[in-house]
């Protein structure tokens, strides 16, 4: 009568239920708010919100503890938009009360990329050249942590970023809009949004 | 153009800033947490894939089937446990006999009644799911908890329902079939199966996994059935525990894949070869702990989850069970 024992894994941390809920409370606005800028409905938004964690929670011992914890959601996340907008569409029974809770936000309003002539501009930049736009003018993210969304170098991120800015500019050219001027009906925009 | 501007211009085109956003202490954002914190986790072990896999033999009715085991390393074995849930006599078998069993599920499915389904009809399963009660992680053991969950699954698998907070939530239809409807019409050639399932993107552990929620979840035509059962005893490392029963107290073959201390078990029913469950248990016994954190021991035989289906048939709508 024999068995084996394997090697006990190097590097385990079992993250257990309230030490998972701290995580989701600290990080929830921020992945909603990540959803919800990049999805088409809110109802796609909640279930971005909902895999994600899902995804978190069953692999719990892979996320990073502190800060870092937010960068790698982001980057579950980031596929399952992506995933998403290959219409691989779910609405889980999960989110049944979140789905209810942002038909009724009115700040949890789609991202209408056509609304506007540059925001038409920024639908018409590759997904890369808009998700990293996005994760410096979004999520305010820097370099380092972009790189650690995307899961590639800092230096990468540098010259990507550089080609996007400069991509978005030369759409923006094309469409014959004045960026000085863009910016500033940008901002009005914004503050009229708070009067 | 620098690159502030073109920063400010992006800002300007977000929909929405996170302190907008509802936080995460509504009842939703609790419900959502609840929700994710009450599904199964597979134990740390089973996400880790240890390069070496041992075939293993533990007490002594398995003895007859050593021959066909493969490695054996020698260790310490602390005895085999009374039988109850979660703490049975583990007995595992060879990949010899877990094919033949498989052989013999496969007849089974092929000669098994069918009446097609149409794409408006709707699934229905009652399933109970047992797992530890105490934090998530490894289960060393009991207090169990069980909880009932009945869902409706469209046929076409692009719209489901369940329930509630006790009442019925019908979700809305999807464009496309969710998993595991997306894999239809499956392929009758076990080979084929296999890549379509997840071979080529998730190795034969995703094909597996995918394979037993097909069973658990969809009604499959008898040579589509009868190609999964082929397409598991592809698979290796999958090995036969004979004699057992579930936590609902049917005999049961539990037959699976063996992934380090681990057991991803399938369960059939001894006569008729339908699925009854399926559930993660430990063969051998582990010590786990890092970092200066308290060991955890984990004895063979540890049940960490199970999902046994009590119920299925169809139905022409939502909230509707079979008679």
């Amino acid at each position: 009568v024999v068995l084996s024992i394997d090697t006990v894994p190097r590097k385990l941390h079992l993250l257990d239920e309230q030490e998972f809920a701290a995580v989701y409370a600290k990080n929830y606005q921020p992945l909603l708010g990540y959803a919800l800028r990049r999805c088409q409905s809110p109802d796609d938004a909640a279930d971005v919100v909902a895999e994600t964690f899902t995804a978190a929670w069953r692999r719990a011992d892979d996320l990073p503890p502190g800060d870092e914890a937010r960068l790698w959601l982001y980057g579950v996340a980031r596929r399952v938009v992506a995933n998403h907008l290959r219409g691989e569409r779910r609405h889980s029974i999960k989110t049944a009360m979140l789905r209810d809770e942002l038909a009724s936000a009115p700040a949890a309003a789609p991202a209408r990329l056509e609304d506007t002539p540059v925001a038409q501009a920024f639908g018409k930049l590759p997904d890369g050249d808009r998700e990293l736009l996005a994760l410096v003018a979004w999520e305010g993210l820097g370099n380092a942590e972009i790189a650690k969304v995307l899961g590639c170098s800092r230096n990468a991120v540098s010259i990507r970023l550089y080609r996007a800015r400069k991509r978005f500019a030369r759409v923006l050219r094309a469409a014959g809009i004045d960026q000085e001027h863009a910016v500033h009906a940008a901002k009005f925009t914004l503050e009229g949004d708070h009067l | 153009v620098t690159a502030s501007k073109i920063d400010e211009l992006v800002a300007g085109l977000a929909s929405v800033r996170d302190d907008q956003t509802p936080g995460p202490s509504t009842p939703a954002a609790g419900a959502l947490l609840t929700a994710i914190t009450a599904e199964e986790r597979a134990p740390v072990a089973a996400r880790r894939r240890s390069r070496r896999r041992w075939a293993v033999i533990l007490p002594v009715a398995a003895m007859a089937t050593a021959a066909a085991t493969a490695v054996v390393a020698t260790a310490t074995d602390t005895g085999s446990s009374p039988a109850r849930p979660g703490h049975a006599g583990v007995q595992v078998g060879s990949v010899a006999l877990a094919a033949n069993v498989l052989d013999r599920a496969s007849a089974a499915a092929e000669h098994r009644h069918f009446t097609p389904l149409q794409s408006h009809q709707w699934i229905y399963t009652k399933m109970s799911h047992t797992t530890g009660t105490g934090p998530g992680g490894v289960v060393t053991g009991g207090p169990y908890k069980t909880e009932v969950e009945e869902t409706w699954e469209r046929a076409d698998g692009k719209q489901s329902a369940g329930i509630a907070n006790g009442k019925l939530f019908v979700g809305p239809a999807g464009t496309r079939p969710q998993r595991p409807f997306s894999y239809d019409p499956l392929p009758t050639d076990p080979d084929a199966l296999l890549q379509k399932v997840g071979v080529r993107a998730g190795g034969y552990e995703m094909a597996y996994e995918n394979l037993v929620d097909i069973l658990a979840l969809t009604v499959q035509p008898p040579k589509e059935e009868a190609a999964i059962f082929q397409a598991i005893k592809k698979i290796l490392h999958v090995t036969l525990i004979k004699g057992r029963a579930d936590a609902a107290g049917r005999p049961a073959i539990a037959l699976g894949l063996e992934k380090g201390a681990i057991h991803e078990e399938v369960l059939l029913s001894p006569k008729t070869y339908a699925f009854l469950g399926d559930r993660v248990i430990t063969i051998k016994d582990q010590t786990l702990g890092s970092n200066g954190e308290p060991k955890t021991f984990v004895k063979k035989g540890t049940l960490q989850s199970e999902r046994l289906r009590t119920a299925v048939g169809v139905v022409a709508r939502p909230g509707q069970r079979p008679s």
